[in-house]
């Protein structure tokens, strides 16, 4: 429940920061001049603050679109990222953003419309596909009752002939979805981790059974989805528990019809990761044995094991090998630039 | 590694009721300025203005370990345009006058009351103007505080004690201490709340003692913060919890001793099921 809202002086008659406002009566306003001087300020622990957010209502201002680093794609020419929404209301320990953001707090960009025009701008420049990925610096669907984010920019992005919205989530916030016609340019992309891993390890998270039936029903209404296996958390027993795990995931999805399959290893920046050990001294997960190429660290499973591998291998028993992308293993040494990782 | 709780007041009429509930004795050792405490509460008379609610945050800040975990509230009267008098309000926003400065405490957890912009001036004011809260201390309070502690455990409560110049001239040391008195009970319950916040997600690592590998090895600053690293790496992932003696026998240096727990380490897989922290 959102008790406080920041909203930056500039917006505060804008509509959409109205209706959202106007949607929590009991909530304290408080206005700013701009959303960095709550969200960006030093003296913030992410973990306190995440007991209890606030909302920050914002305008982002240019430039909204930013290239996505090599080998965070799915395979297109042209791959761009933007992020309507700042932080996620799971609280998931592996997640880099409690390394990358001061603050816990939700920042809304309510400006849409200004997103759509550039993304308008840029896909008028390419001729083949842009893919559009939204879940980078949150969960593109969790938050969506109060954003109306993917009611507005799937029909929004329908318009664009040559634009491909990549909404990737962990949420069962598909309402707005099941209500909007599917159109061959959005892809609901759903991440998941065997159970184990999300029980320990993504607080506040659906289950994996709650996410594989809300995938289920995205794919009935005609949506393409994706897969995202994407960090890959090392743990002992890898082989039996991704067996079990795939075959959980193909009782429930169609794997002729999905999208595409994504794989990565954990990997943090070396600078994220300190901060995370400072907020979780004893989080066991960021102990283990990790190896570190250009900055990041790479956590590695069991001696001798490579769980990306593992998981790899047991997921071709279900999914072409063409439908599956290596986002980044111990194995593949291309590392992702510290600024974005996906979820 | 503990939680203090420190209350900066600006007048003697202010602190005496938090003293009475707070069951505080006078702390003969400071120096500068009157301090009480009882265990892991202090509470200092900083005197009038931001400077001296400054002088006070410092003080404390520097007289306690360093590595305690700092809880600041600021508690005093202020002034209102329209709110009753001898309400509690809290700040959610604080803006030095003087400087423009602004400042956003943080609620991590319920609040006792309603909250209000709050703004901080050098000289006594009664222009109270839109719905501000009037002071002198938060601004100098709040800078200060959050050198030494997050913002959502730095807090500025206020009782409401004038409406206007008039009201501020029959204000007596009585009729202050009521009205702050009124609220004691309520500051406790919220300090008590805060504090419960620190020690549940503020906790220090768990970690393997140092003192025996310190004494036998000479470990350089950058060797210690290593090695400290590694202790804590070691009790989160090995079940013996015990660093492994007999190893040791083989180190010559202490960067033998920092290797050979490393190669250790990186044989040690994690188990997930014990990395469950939430």
């Amino acid at each position: 429940m959102i008790d406080t809202i920041y909203v930056e002086a500039a917006i505060t008659g804008h509509p959409r920061a109205l209706s959202i406002i106007h949607r929590f009566p009991k909530a304290r306003v408080i206005e700013c001049t701009s959303y960095q001087e709550v969200f960006n300020r030093r003296q913030q622990n992410f973990r306190v603050q995440k007991t209890h957010p606030a909302l920050i209502l914002a305008h982002k201002s240019k430039p909204r679109l930013h290239p996505v680093p090599e080998g965070q794609h799915l395979g297109a020419t042209h791959n761009y990222y933007f992020s309507h929404l700042l932080n996620c209301p799971f609280d998931c320990r592996y997640c880099f953003l409690q390394g990358m953001f001061a603050s816990a707090n939700y920042v809304l960009f309510v400006n849409y419309e200004d997103f759509v025009t550039e993304i308008a701008d840029v896909c008028a420049t390419h001729s083949g596909p842009v893919h559009l990925f939204s879940g980078y610096d949150c969960d593109s669907l969790a938050l969506e009752p109060l954003s109306n984010f993917a009611a507005h920019f799937v029909a929004a992005l329908a318009e664009i002939d040559n634009a491909v919205l990549e909404l990737r989530t962990k949420s069962t916030q598909i309402r707005s979805l099941l209500k909007t016609s599917p159109n061959p340019g959005t892809i609901v992309a759903m991440s998941l981790a065997p159970e184990s891993v999300a029980a320990n390890l993504e607080h506040g998270a659906p289950p994996l059974g709650e996410r594989l039936r809300a995938m289920r029903r995205v794919q009935d209404h005609g949506f393409k989805v994706g897969l995202r296996f994407d960090p890959i958390i090392p743990i002992s027993d890898a082989a039996s528990v991704f067996r079990h795990f795939f075959a959980q995931v193909f009782a429930e999805i169609n794997s002729s019809s999905v999208h595409s399959v994504t794989l990565g290893g954990f990997r943090l920046p070396k600078a994220f990761a300190k901060r995370m050990v400072r907020l979780y001294p004893n989080e066991a997960l960021f102990a283990g044995p990790r190896d570190e190429l250009n900055g990041t660290l790479i956590y590695r499973g069991d001696v001798g094991d490579n769980t990306v591998a593992i998981a790899r291998n047991e997921l071709a028993r279900y999914i072409s090998a063409d439908k599956i992308l290596l986002q980044h293993s111990v194995d593949q040494p291309e590392i992702p630039p510290q600024d974005a990782h996906p979820q | 590694m503990h939680t203090l709780t420190n209350l900066i007041v600006a007048l003697p009429s202010e602190a005496a009721p938090l003293i009475d509930n707070f069951r505080l004795s006078r702390c003969t050792k400071a120096r500068g300025l009157k301090v009480y405490g009882r265990d892991n509460i202090r509470l200092v008379i900083a005197g009038v203005g931001k400077i001296a609610a400054a002088a006070a945050v410092g003080y404390i800040a520097g007289t306690e370990p360093a590595d305690a975990r700092h809880i600041w509230i600021n508690i005093g009267i202020a002034g209102h345009a329209t709110l009753p008098k001898g309400s509690l309000a809290i700040a959610h926003r604080i803006i030095d006058r003087a400087t423009g400065a602004t400042f956003y405490p943080a609620f991590a957890c319920p609040v006792p009351c309603d909250s209000y912009s709050l703004t901080c001036h050098d000289a006594p004011n009664t222009a109270y103007a839109d719905a501000e809260m009037h002071d002198m201390e938060s601004s100098g309070f709040f800078a200060t505080a959050s050198r030494f502690s997050s913002v959502e455990f730095i807090h500025s409560i206020k009782v409401i004690s004038d409406n206007s110049a008039r009201d501020i001239g029959l204000l007596t040391r009585e009729i202050i201490s009521e009205m702050i008195g009124v609220h004691a009970a309520t500051v406790k319950s919220f300090a008590a709340r805060l504090e419960c916040l620190a020690d549940s997600h503020l906790a220090p690592g768990i970690a393997l003692p140092l003192e025996a590998l310190l004494a036998r090895w000479h470990f350089t600053a950058t060797q210690q913060s290593q090695l400290r690293d590694i202790a804590r790496r070691w009790a989160l992932v090995r079940a013996d919890h015990e660093w492994p003696g007999d190893a040791f026998a083989r180190c010559k240096s202490s960067r033998d001793v920092i290797s050979h727990l490393n190669a250790e380490l990186e044989q040690t897989p994690i188990q997930l099921s014990s990395s469950a922290e939430s």
